[in-house]
């Protein structure tokens, strides 16, 4: 078997002082030639340094050999903590595959084709892709659902209050009225004994500018004056109050504000920086504001609502019938305002509900199926 | 290339003296391959590989530094590194959640962080030592705690205080009822050169330490700054400070009247400018400290940067990293740093560095060793 000769420098254990050598490689075994010390006489020598050994033998078992990267050199360390480098890598990766059947590291053998760097970018953008749009989601809403009743109520306790700084003007409807709706609410909210949930229903009565109603993971469901006086039947908000109670039953609000966090958290770690998750994570309620749903909770939550609406009696085409009128409100609106039926606005963001057609086609089935069901 | 006379050098004055620059030698494709792999790995495996993915990157650049035929070496494991990243992402989930469910346990905790970070910063610089080597000899770091918290912590704390006060002094001579804008224009007169002062004061004493309290085997590095001299450096940036807020309130007013044009051709001059700031401090910082420091006994360091170039560097940087959408940032990175290597040089009095420095017997019972630096303070000098 040939022999390979490499040439490097040879440092003592511990010691700075540099002599030129040849390592010599043959089968597993290899030789080291220290050249001799050209040391100047007027410079203070350590005494261990005075005197190197001429050659050092050995095992390629007896070597710490570092992992290669790049082209930087290599360092091999003998047994008597002297060391050896050289900046002959692939001379030396030949040596350790032949004679100790060692392939170089997985690490380098990626690094080392442009083959590889492109597939590196495709999994990267795959990873990426996949992780924001299906796992990151998933796991959220999986970490919702299991969060404990105190860690819910501790989340939204606040949020009401913030929002009624920022947004929230008090009602105006008169009392009769909110207590003829709470009471409406009280029967319509599931038990939470039955449901062994978090959620304490409560009715909540605000304005805001637009006819909307919102809830928050507590179970606190907001009604704007502007809705209210809206709807020509209570049936109408019957629906509206069901959505909204789906909307707590299925944790939307929980979901998207844990997906927002996690997003957060993964753009500051891959960012390369996690103190500045701080800024970006630092409240869960605040979070909270500016999550709106997904189009999926907006249907989850309607599918809700006419499911309960078949169970107590109630035509779901009243959904149907303060949704269009929520619609139309909202074009009158926005004709002022150019054309654009949704200008960009804190309220709209805040909006749960887009006015759709397919959603209140989805209610004018499910009133068909409770018009059947009746006669 | 002339260099200007080093003072203090305590080795025999017959001794033959030369002089060496350092040299870069890694290549922008060869990085771009270690990096998208690193990136690739540590998005598979969950951030996990990314202990990997430092060392390794942290040891091309290591391995590609040279100055006299002999590369430098970075030595931490991936365990290390990756021991210290949980601790980090510990301490982080620990912080979220008091501050989300317990807001007031979240401010406390925040303010032991906040009072921890010298230890942490002092921890990390002294690792980052003892993982580095040139020549088969280790750095290392040994400096009193102490002073940390002095430099990193009191005086900035004092700046803000004076600072503070400087703003409440301000309100109250002129009177609730003047315009706000005097106010405000005599408050940032007396906060601007008080910033000033306070900014180069820190920057000298961290450099002081840091340099220091650095040493090569049993070889000691040294520097003695001025405070006159790193003023008159900051004096510049100020000139480039009153521009930029100038800037600021102009493309705030004209935002305001809306030729929306000129406020972003506005931002765009404000944006160059604070790039020039970065590369002029940079530049002087590290060219005046490195030529006054030595390393005992017989090594005299010199950086010969040029703020045309750096700022030229950074700018079409900046640019190529947007126009690529990020991808160039490997070879970007190995743009620069050819060119901060490459402009630092070494005088050795003595025949080599061969006889003159010895490893001291490493005290193995370092505390916590094998933990890594938690939140990788690239702290280094800033310049």
């Amino acid at each position: 078997m040939a022999t390979i000769k490499i040439s490097g420098d040879w440092f003592p254990a511990g010691a700075s002082k540099r002599v030129h050598a040849t390592l010599d490689l043959q089968g597993a075994a290899f030789t080291l030639h220290i050249a001799a010390p050209d040391v100047a006489a007027d410079v203070a020598t350590p005494a261990d340094v005075a005197t190197p050994p001429r050659t050092i033998e050995g095992r390629i078992t007896d070597l710490d050999i570092s992992a290669r990267i790049g082209n930087i050199p290599r360092v091999i360390t003998f047994a008597d903590r002297s060391v050896f480098e050289t900046g002959a890598n692939d001379e030396l990766d030949r040596w350790l595959r032949r004679a100790a059947s060692r392939p170089p590291s997985l690490a380098h053998a990626l690094e080392s084709k442009w083959r590889w760097a492109v597939a590196g970018v495709l999994v990267t953008a795959l990873f990426v892709f996949a992780g924001v749009r299906w796992v990151l989601p998933w796991s959220a809403d999986r970490i919702a659902e299991r969060l404990p009743p105190p860690v819910v109520a501790a989340v939204s306790s606040g949020t009401l209050s913030v929002m009624d700084e920022l947004f929230l003007d008090p009602s105006e409807l008169s009392a009769r009225r909110r207590q003829q709706l709470t009471q409406r609410f009280s029967t319509l909210a599931p038990a939470a004994a039955a449901t062994g949930d978090a959620a304490n229903y409560t009715l909540h009565f605000r304005q805001f500018g637009a006819a909307n109603a919102f809830a928050l993971p507590s179970g606190e469901v907001v009604l704007s004056d502007q809705l209210v006086e809206l709807a020509d039947d209570l049936a109408e908000l019957d629906a509206i109050m069901l959505h909204e109670i789906g909307h707590v039953v299925h944790l939307h609000g929980l979901k998207a504000a844990v997906r927002a966090s996690f997003i957060a958290l993964a753009f500051a770690l891959v960012a390369g920086d996690p103190s500045g998750a701080n800024e970006l994570v630092a409240s869960l309620p605040v979070v909270l504001l500016q999550s709106h749903y997904s189009r999926a909770h907006e249907s989850e939550a309607d599918e809700y609502a006419f499911r309960r609406m078949l169970d107590l009696g109630i035509d779901p085409a009243h959904f149907a019938a303060i949704m269009k009128r929520i619609a139309s409100a909202d074009d009158a609106d926005g004709a002022d305002a150019g054309g654009k039926s949704h200008d960009e606005s804190v309220l709209d963001y805040l909006s749960t509900h887009p006015p759709t057609p397919e959603r209140i086609e989805r209610a004018i089935d499910y009133s068909e199926q409770f018009k059947r069901a009746v006669k | 290339m002339t260099l200007p006379e080093h003072q203090d050098m305590s080795a025999r004055p017959d001794s033959p003296e030369r002089f060496l620059a350092m040299e870069f030698t890694g290549s922008g494709g060869e990085y771009f391959r270690i990096w998208i792999v690193n990136i690739a790995l540590s998005v598979i495996t969950l951030g996990i590989y990314s202990a990997w993915a430092k060392v390794r990157a942290k040891r091309y650049f290591y391995g590609n530094t040279r100055l006299d035929g002999s590369a430098f070496a970075y030595h931490a494991t991936p365990m290390m590194v990756l021991k210290g990243r949980l601790v980090a992402v510990g301490v982080l989930l620990v912080y979220v959640v008091l501050n989300a469910f317990y807001p007031l346990a979240g401010g406390i905790f925040y303010g032991v962080i906040v009072l921890l970070l010298p230890w942490a910063v002092w921890r990390s610089v002294g690792f980052n030592a003892r993982m580095s080597s040139y020549r088969n000899v280790r750095f290392a770091f040994r400096a009193p705690l102490g002073r940390a918290y002095i430099v990193l912590l009191a005086l900035p704390f004092a700046a803000a205080v004076v600072a503070a006060m400087v703003v409440v002094a301000a309100i109250f001579s002129h009177g609730v009822d003047q315009p706000a804008i005097g106010q405000g224009l005599v408050a940032g007169a007396i906060l601007f050169p008080l910033g000033i002062v306070a900014l180069g004061l820190i920057e000298k004493m961290w450099a002081e330490y840091y340099v220091n309290h650095h040493r090569f085997g049993q070889g000691r590095f040294a520097v003695s700054l001025s405070f006159k001299r790193y003023l008159v450096i900051h004096l510049k940036m100020l000139a480039v400070g009153i521009l930029i807020v100038t800037l600021l309130w102009l493309t705030a007013l004209i935002n305001l009247f809306t030729d929306e044009a000129f406020g972003w051709l506005l931002l765009a001059v404000l944006f160059v400018a604070l790039i020039w700031v970065r590369a002029y401090l940079q530049t002087r910082l590290r060219n005046y400290i490195y030529s006054r420091a030595t390393l005992a006994p017989a090594v005299a360091l010199y950086s010969w940067l040029e703020v045309r170039r750096l700022f030229w560097i950074y700018l079409s940087n900046t640019a190529l990293l947007i126009c690529t959408l990020g991808f160039a940032y490997p070879w970007l990175r190995v743009r620069v740093a050819r060119y901060l290597v490459d402009t630092v040089g070494a005088r050795f009095r003595g025949d080599d560095l061969d006889a003159f420095f010895t490893q001291m017997q490493p005290s193995q019972s370092a505390l916590g060793e094998e933990l890594g630096e938690a939140f990788d303070f690239d702290v280094g000098l800033g310049v």
